[in-house]
C-alpha cells in the first residue's frame, strides 16, 4: 500500500498524536468556540510549512486587511514578518462573501489557488459564510470541500462553535480531519483542551489533551493530567 | 511564478536536452512539490520548447493542470489529456476537445494500450509519432489502484511504447521515499533520473 506523506501541524505535540502530521493532500476542520486558539492554529501551521520551502495561502473570511491580521499576529515569537507577502500569502475574501454568489466566491478561491500554487491552505472562519449563503450553504461547502481535495495541499478550515453545539456539524462530515479546541471552567478558572475528533489513515489519540497557548510557540500540547 | 520559479523551469529543460531520445526519464520529487514540478515541466515543455505531448493522469483530474495552465496564460493547443482519475474525483467534468476520459486506473497495465491507439488516432495533436513527449503525473497513485506486478507490466510496456518512436520522451513522475517497492520497480526500467529537489536547492 501507498502510505500517506504528511505534513507537521507546526503545533508542539500534536504531531506525535496523529502518525506525524495531517495526511497530504486532505482537508481538515479547526473547530472551537472564540478564543480557543483557531487562528494561531492555522497560522503556525502556515508558518510551519514556510520555514520548510513550502507555500502557504492563507483566505480570510472576516474582510480584516493584512496590517490588522499581522498587528495581532507579531504578538507571537513564533512568526516571522518575512515570510509574508512570500512564503506566506494573505488573501482577503469578506467583501466576496457578503456580496457575491458561492460560485463567484468558489471561481476566486480557485483562480487565487492556481496562481499561488500553496501546498498549505488556512480558510478562516468557514462558518462566517454561513448567514450570506442561508440554504445554499451546504452546497457550497460540499463544493469547497471536494475543490480543496482535487488540489494538492493539505487544508485547513477553522470553524466557530456555537454555544451548546459540540462541533460546526455541516463541515464535519465532508472533511478528512476533525480537531476540536475548547475552553472547560474547572475549579474556578478556564482550562483550554484539544481534541483529535476524527482524522481518516490515523491511528490517532483520542480524548481531551490539555493545551496552553504562548507568545514563544503559540498553541503547545501539554502532557495529559491522567 | 517567482525568479526561482523560472529558473527551475529552465533547468529542467536543460536537463531533459540531455537525454539521448527516445527514452523514458524520472522526475524524482518530493510529494509535496509532484503538482508545481508538473506544472513547471509543462511551462517549459509547451511554452519556452514549444513542444507536443499527451498529459496523462493518475493523481489529479485533468481539470486542475487545465486551469493552472489557463490561469498562467499558457496555450494548451499542443497538449492532450489523458485522464483516468475524473470519474474518480466528483469534478465536474468540463467539455474541451482536448481530453480522452478513460477508466483504466483499476487495470494500470492494459494503460499502454490506450495510448498505443494513439498511434492510429490522428486527433488535433497528432499521432503518438508527431508528438514529443507523454507525462505521467504521478506514480506514487497507482499503489492506490494496483497490485506491484500490474505496475511493473505498466512500466515496462510503457518504457517499450516510448522507445519504439523516434524522438519521444517518456517523463514519469514520483516521490523516490514514497515506497520503496515502486522504486525499486521503476528504477528497474528506467536509467535517467533527475533529481528536481537537488536542483530547486542548487538554484
Amino acid at each position: 500500500m501507498a502510505e500517506f506523506e504528511r505534513l507537521s501541524t507546526g503545533i508542539n505535540g500534536l504531531d506525535e498524536m496523529v502518525d506525524g502530521g495531517f495526511p497530504f493532500p486532505s482537508v481538515s476542520l479547526v473547530a472551537g468556540g472564540a478564543g480557543t486558539g483557531k487562528t494561531t492554529f492555522g497560522l503556525k501551521f502556515l508558518t510551519e510549512g514556510a520555514r520548510q520551502g513550502e507555500q502557504g495561502l492563507f483566505f480570510t473570511t472576516l474582510s480584516e486587511p493584512t496590517q490588522w491580521m499581522l498587528r495581532y499576529a507579531n504578538q507571537f515569537d513564533f512568526i516571522d514578518k518575512d515570510f509574508f507577502d512570500n512564503e506566506i500569502k494573505y488573501q482577503d475574501i469578506g467583501l466576496l462573501v457578503q456580496n457575491e454568489g458561492y460560485e463567484e466566491l468558489l471561481d476566486f478561491i480557485d483562480d487565487k489557488i492556481a496562481e499561488v500554487m500553496p501546498q498549505r491552505i488556512v480558510i478562516d472562519p468557514i462558518t462566517v459564510v454561513a448567514p450570506y449563503f442561508e440554504h445554499e450553504y451546504r452546497s457550497f461547502l460540499f463544493e469547497l470541500i471536494n475543490l480543496l481535495k482535487n488540489w494538492q495541499a493539505v487544508s485547513l478550515l477553522t470553524g466557530e462553535v456555537a454555544p451548546g453545539e459540540p462541533y460546526p456539524q455541516e463541515v464535519t462530515y465532508a472533511v478528512d480531519s476533525v480537531i476540536l479546541l475548547s475552553m472547560l471552567e474547572e475549579e474556578g478558572s478556564r482550562r483550554k483542551y484539544l481534541e483529535v475528533l476524527k482524522m481518516r489513515g490515523t491511528d490517532h489519540t483520542t480524548g481531551k489533551q490539555p493545551i496552553s497557548i504562548t507568545t514563544e510557540d503559540g498553541i503547545v500540547v501539554l502532557k495529559s493530567r491522567f | 511564478m517567482d525568479e526561482k520559479d523560472s529558473k527551475l523551469v529552465k533547468e529542467l529543460m536543460k536537463q531533459l536536452k540531455k537525454i539521448d531520445n527516445p527514452d523514458i526519464v524520472l522526475l524524482d520529487t518530493p510529494t509535496t512539490h509532484i503538482a508545481k514540478t508538473n506544472f513547471f515541466l509543462l511551462k517549459g515543455l509547451l511554452d519556452l520548447e514549444d513542444k507536443k505531448g499527451y498529459f496523462l493522469t493518475l493523481d489529479r483530474p485533468h481539470q486542475n493542470m487545465a486551469y493552472l495552465l489557463n490561469n498562467h496564460d499558457i496555450n494548451q493547443e499542443n497538449i492532450w489529456y489523458i485522464d483516468t482519475v475524473s470519474h474518480l474525483s466528483g469534478r465536474k467534468r468540463v467539455d474541451r476537445e482536448n481530453v480522452d476520459l478513460v477508466d483504466n486506473i483499476f487495470q494500470i497495465e492494459k494503460l499502454t494500450e490506450v495510448l498505443k491507439r494513439k498511434e492510429r488516432k490522428n486527433d488535433s495533436l497528432g499521432t503518438l509519432g508527431e508528438i514529443d513527449f507523454v507525462l505521467i503525473d504521478n506514480l506514487g497513485p497507482m499503489l492506490n489502484y494496483n497490485n506491484i506486478e500490474k505496475i511493473e507490466e505498466f512500466v515496462s510496456s510503457f518504457k517499450e511504447l516510448i522507445l519504439s518512436h523516434d524522438n519521444l520522451t517518456g517523463c514519469l513522475l514520483m516521490d523516490s521515499n514514497s515506497n520503496e517497492d515502486l522504486d525499486k520497480v521503476v528504477k528497474r526500467y528506467v536509467k535517467n533520473v533527475i533529481d528536481v529537489k537537488k536542483l530547486k536547492e542548487d538554484i
